[in-house]
């Protein structure tokens, strides 16, 4: 139809950007997982299996990723729960609708270090809302500890539940938005109740993007760092130090550059794999 | 029997919005508080000596003297803020330069490579930023950009342009091709079509984009930490706070509170393309 010439120039700018910035980096962090590497010479070593071997042996490593796992699905299900009912109140057609859709927006713009102090603030143990809340409403005698060893992660997932619910809630609201009314209707008609009515009609609708929705939320649950960074560090003690807080910790404190790069390499084959999922998911949509 | 089931929604919505606000609201009391207030565990859910002297300090910066912690240092957030605010813009006008042209070719032409160029995009989309931080660090190490403004540029439009390429195309699919093809056969080139016909006629494509690279940009956390060192951005400003272990809780809220009011006000205003933007994760190809 049109000339073939034009779309090279127009795609070529941002196939370059994308080539070196960031393919580019992708094929040097596989180069650098299987290299010794002295960063004072700039001189690489091939190393094998070597530095993937160094993880396992790292007591840190099989309990965190472990508990990244178990972050992940946290997020995922209490942020896709939660989303979900979010956009069911955000459905129903009330007065003063419109400003409760507005806010629903909030949680997911802001950035995620300061969801991550908000749900501190709540929780702390000497100046925490509360505490106070419960301290005022004489429900406790003295302030208690709510962030534990024990519960810890759970806890820090609170502030991502908080955010992807947020962002389920919109996905979701939009696909709602998209169900023809007169199918409402017929089943009003036929006398459905509002419960079989969901059941029925609105769930086997929105439910392929409540699926996105779920492996998303799993995503950003298994690489968050910028929550659990400001939240707890790791700690207490190691009961939230996930694969993201690993990564940074021996690349960027320890500076064994090349156990980070093994680690992100973990990380990246997981995303590849959650990402195939997705995709089989979007397309089967599509057909 | 009606009422009753307006009264139950009306309930169930006060309870959802509380959901979303409450947290805030501990933080905007706490930046209204002395940091003696805060201490006291008598006083009340509201703050009783309404203070701005939070929001001076974290603005003027200079010592601060708490309660029991002695003096602590603070450094003025303006500075923060304009870096904040120079990279996203930056980075939101350079993902547009690049990803506008890239997404009108893929939206209007046939060519060889195309799927497997859309597929990479696609592929790029689900690596997340934290596994190629090291590598990323490491180049720009070599180029000599650590701890410049250019370098978190690169960085923050490197892993927005694969989405925002996307976005952008699903724009310039719904605009119909008449537009352009009409001037393609009066004899404009495709080029003269984009710039003249189609890009004015995007906008709200431009829009999607940019509040899209914006907002990841201003809320990004980790390549600020790790490309910059003293003149960072305003996440590494915020998260530092709490590093020295004597948290300037106050301080901190009031800090907080200014960081939030931009993409607030933003996500706000702009909210029909946010969410438009965001619906497309849930759209194939």
């Amino acid at each position: 139809m049109l000339k073939n010439k034009y779309p090279i120039f127009m795609i070529i700018p941002s196939f370059l950007y994308i080539v070196f910035f960031f393919i580019f980096p992708m094929v040097w962090l596989f180069v650098m997982a299987f290299s010794f590497i002295d960063l004072k010479s700039w001189s690489f070593r091939f190393a094998g299996f070597n530095n993937f071997a160094m993880i396992i042996k790292d007591e840190e490593f099989v309990p965190s990723l472990i508990r990244t796992i178990l972050y992940g699905a946290y997020v995922s299900i209490g942020g896709s729960v939660i989303g979900l009912l979010l956009a069911l109140l955000a459905n129903q057609k009330i007065k003063g609708i419109g400003v409760f859709r507005a806010f629903l927006v909030i949680p997911w713009c802001i950035p995620p270090i300061i969801s991550g102090y908000l749900w501190l603030w709540i929780f702390d143990a000497n100046f925490g809302f509360l505490n106070r809340l419960l301290y005022t409403l004489q429900l406790i005698k003295r302030y208690i500890i709510f962030v534990t060893r024990e519960n810890a992660l759970i806890m820090s997932s609170i502030p991502a539940i908080w955010v992807q619910s947020s962002f389920t809630s919109l996905i979701c609201l939009s696909a709602l938005q998209g169900i023809p009314i007169d199918i409402y209707e017929a089943s009003e008609i036929d006398g459905a109740t509002s419960f079989k009515r969901f059941l029925y009609i609105t769930f086997p609708f929105i439910r392929p993007i409540w699926a996105l929705a779920f492996i998303i939320n799993f995503t950003i649950g298994f690489i968050m760092f910028d929550i659990i960074y400001v939240m707890t560090a790791g700690g207490p003690g190691t009961s939230t130090l996930l694969l993201s807080i690993l990564l940074y910790r021996e690349a960027f404190l320890k500076l064994r550059i090349e156990t980070g790069a093994a680690l992100a390499c973990i990380q990246l084959v997981v995303m590849l794999i959650l990402c195939t999922l997705y995709l089989l998911l979007l397309y089967r949509r599509r057909e | 029997m009606k009422s009753i089931k307006s009264i139950f929604l009306y309930l169930l919505l006060m309870i959802g919005l509380m959901y979303i606000l409450l947290p805030f609201y501990w933080l905007v009391c706490t930046s209204f508080m002395t940091l003696t207030e805060l201490g006291a565990k008598e006083q009340s859910l509201i703050p009783n000596h309404f203070t701005l002297e939070n929001y001076f300090q974290v603005i003027l910066g200079g010592y601060s003297y708490g309660a029991s912690q002695g003096a602590i240092f603070l450094r003025s957030i303006l500075p923060y803020i304009g870096r904040s605010f120079i990279v996203a813009v930056s980075t939101a006008i350079l993902v547009i330069i690049l990803a506008s042209p890239a997404a009108y070719a893929y939206s209007r032409f046939n060519f060889k490579g195309k799927n497997i160029f859309f597929f990479i995009m696609l592929l790029l989309r689900s690596v997340p930023p934290i596994a190629i931080v090291v590598p990323f660090f490491m180049i720009m190490l070599r180029m000599q950009l650590i701890n410049t403004l250019p370098g978190i540029i690169l960085a923050h439009t490197s892993f927005t342009l694969p989405f925002s390429i996307w976005i952008f195309k699903d724009y310039l699919d719904a605009l119909p091709r008449v537009l352009d093809e009409a001037a393609v056969i009066d004899g404009a080139s495709p080029i003269i079509a984009f710039s003249r016909i189609i890009l004015p006629n995007a906008k709200p494509g431009i829009f999607a984009v940019f509040i899209y690279t914006f907002l990841t940009s201003w809320s990004e956390f980790l390549y600020a930490l790790v490309l910059l060192s003293s003149e960072t951005t305003l996440p590494p400003l915020l998260a530092g706070f709490q590093a020295a272990n004597q948290v300037a809780w106050t301080q901190l809220a009031a800090a907080s509170v200014i960081s939030v009011i931009l993409p607030v006000i933003m996500a706000f205003l702009m909210q029909k393309y946010l969410i438009k933007g965001l619906v497309i994760i849930t759209k194939g190809f």
